[in-house]
């Protein structure tokens, strides 16, 4: 017996708002959260436009005090975020006996490299070579699992995915499998990114990935036109920060409970290009979408929201066009598609968690956000609600994640009371 | 007996480092692992803090030593002493 996989908490904190809430207020109103940043000063950073989260919350009195030691961003986001997805599902106190079946799968695709960055330079002022304790435990890349389970105090199995770009939604993948094979109850799923790192900001850049600083780009007198998914003009993607979660639960948990679900994960999928280092691959990424739908028991016209990778590099929105059109067929073209990089840029691992954290808000709030600093592409003719808000009946959205490596992750999410 | 002012610093790299509480009573003869909790990690970045902030050289056989405010204290006097030798 396969138990239902709900979703019973959601959270975001990204360059556009500190909470779900607000984030998605933005992500409707058409804001951007990209602006020029000062601390990515350009004599050492190939791009100094990005998204930042605005300011960490605080962790709340009485938290346990080893992640202050951790200076870490990714893992202060995390934490945050997990803190944010237990307050929206209602557990702020869970009782004890689910303690060892909760799971946390948070991943990310850097970790602590910002810390890496700082204790290096601290370490090559010693004579003696030594380096600060904390460096390894803050930036592997589980100690974002880890510190969620010491701060919730769960203690069920823990995972780190780092699937680069898909990472955060090959952890809500992760969880559900958990969950639908009985091995956990409950599941903390999503994935956390803070990589401002000069090395890693250039090596995008110098991969042609990131926008450059070309003459006469729109973005040089408007920072917030700078990602710009399925347009024309789009020219690379723009960095950003942040992490977002969501709490899974089984339909008997929820029932024992008493929890209220905010959506239900029908189906999902992940697979592999085989192609190549970088390059997405339209074939295996129709496939992957294709999967998803077979997991989920559902024809391509039933889907009414597909939230795209749309990365703004002219190769992924070529890339994910023809893969769409591929894997819907004639649904393609009535399909609502909408990129919300535009708005929040690309915070590498986190933006699946982000985006499915968007999805679940949408079928809650029966609204698709836009695409924005949207200009049509002749050779991209599909429905990418460009630069308004569409309200509109939505009872199943799509998520979709391609990451360097050739690694791919769709995810399904049904609006509750429908099924 | 350490330097009243030498005492008062590391006592404040002590807190601040190792999150002691300030409810907590540091003196010179507090010990790091018994009165104030500290584990080892907290205590290893304690010891390079230390050294950074006080421009000391500990060695890693005299740091195992150890194990009091003021035995931190004499070292980083002694090591300021053996410097300006």
């Amino acid at each position: 017996m396969t138990s239902r996989v709900y979703i019973i908490g959601h959270s975001a904190i990204t360059c556009l708002g500190a909470d779900a809430r607000s984030t998605f207020e933005g992500l409707v109103a058409g804001r951007s959260g990209i602006q020029a940043h000062e601390n990515l000063p350009a004599d050492r950073f190939l791009q100094n436009i990005a998204g930042r989260v605005a300011e960490l919350p605080a962790l709340p009195e009485g938290s346990d005090s080893s992640l202050s030691r951790l200076n870490a961003r990714f893992l202060h986001l995390a934490v945050a975020a997990a803190r944010a997805a237990m307050a929206s599902a209602g557990l702020d106190s869970l009782p004890d006996s689910f303690r060892e079946r909760f799971a946390v799968v948070v991943g990310s695709a850097f970790g602590g490299l910002d810390l890496l960055e700082t204790e290096r330079e601290a370490a090559q002022k010693r004579k003696n070579l030594a380096t600060s304790p904390f460096l390894i435990p803050g930036m592997i890349i589980n100690q974002a699992a880890g510190q969620i389970a010491q701060q919730l105090q769960v203690f069920g199995p823990s995972l780190a995915p780092a699937n680069a770009c898909a990472t955060g939604g090959y952890a809500v993948a992760a969880g559900a499998e958990m969950i639908r094979s009985g091995t956990v109850d409950l599941a903390i799923c999503g994935a956390s990114e803070s990589a401002f790192t000069p090395e890693i900001v250039n090596g995008f850049a110098t991969m042609r990935a990131l926008l450059g600083r070309k003459a006469g780009d729109r973005s040089l007198t408007d920072p917030a036109q700078a990602s710009r998914p399925f347009s024309v003009d789009r020219a690379g993607f723009v960095m950003s920060e942040g992490a977002a979660m969501l709490v899974l639960a089984s339909e008997p948990t929820v029932r024992a409970l008493h929890l209220v679900p905010q959506a239900e994960l029908i189906g999902w999928a992940s697979n592999s290009d085989g192609f190549h280092m970088a390059m997405p691959d339209t074939k295996r990424i129709s496939r992957c979408l294709q999967l998803a739908m077979t997991h989920a028991g559902i024809r391509p016209e039933e889907v009414d929201y597909y939230n795209a990778h749309g990365t703004s590099t002219t190769v992924n929105d070529r890339t994910e066009t023809e893969a769409i059109r591929e894997a819907f067929g004639p649904a393609a073209e009535s399909l609502a598609i909408s990129s919300i990089k535009g708005a929040l840029g690309h915070s590498l691992g986190a933006a699946s968690a982000i985006e499915a954290a968007c999805c679940v808000r949408s079928l809650l709030e029966q609204t698709a956000p836009p695409t924005i600093n949207h200009i049509p592409d002749p050779e991209l003719t599909l429905d990418y609600i460009p630069n308004e808000a569409r309200c509109m009946p939505l009872n199943v959205a799509m998520s979709a994640a391609f990451g360097f490596g050739g690694t791919n992750n769709v995810l399904l999410f049904r609006r509750v009371g429908n099924e | 007996m350490s330097d009243p002012r030498l005492l008062a610093s590391v006592i404040e790299q002590v807190r601040l480092v190792c999150k002691v509480s300030p409810t907590v009573l540091i003196t010179e003869d507090s010990q790091f692992v018994d009165d104030l909790g500290i584990d080892s990690l907290d205590l290893v970045s304690l010891f390079l803090t230390i050294q950074d902030e006080f421009s000391v050289e500990l060695d890693d056989a005299e740091l195992t030593t150890i194990k009091t405010v003021g035995t931190l204290c004499s070292a980083i006097s002694s090591s300021h002493g053996v410097a300006a030798a």
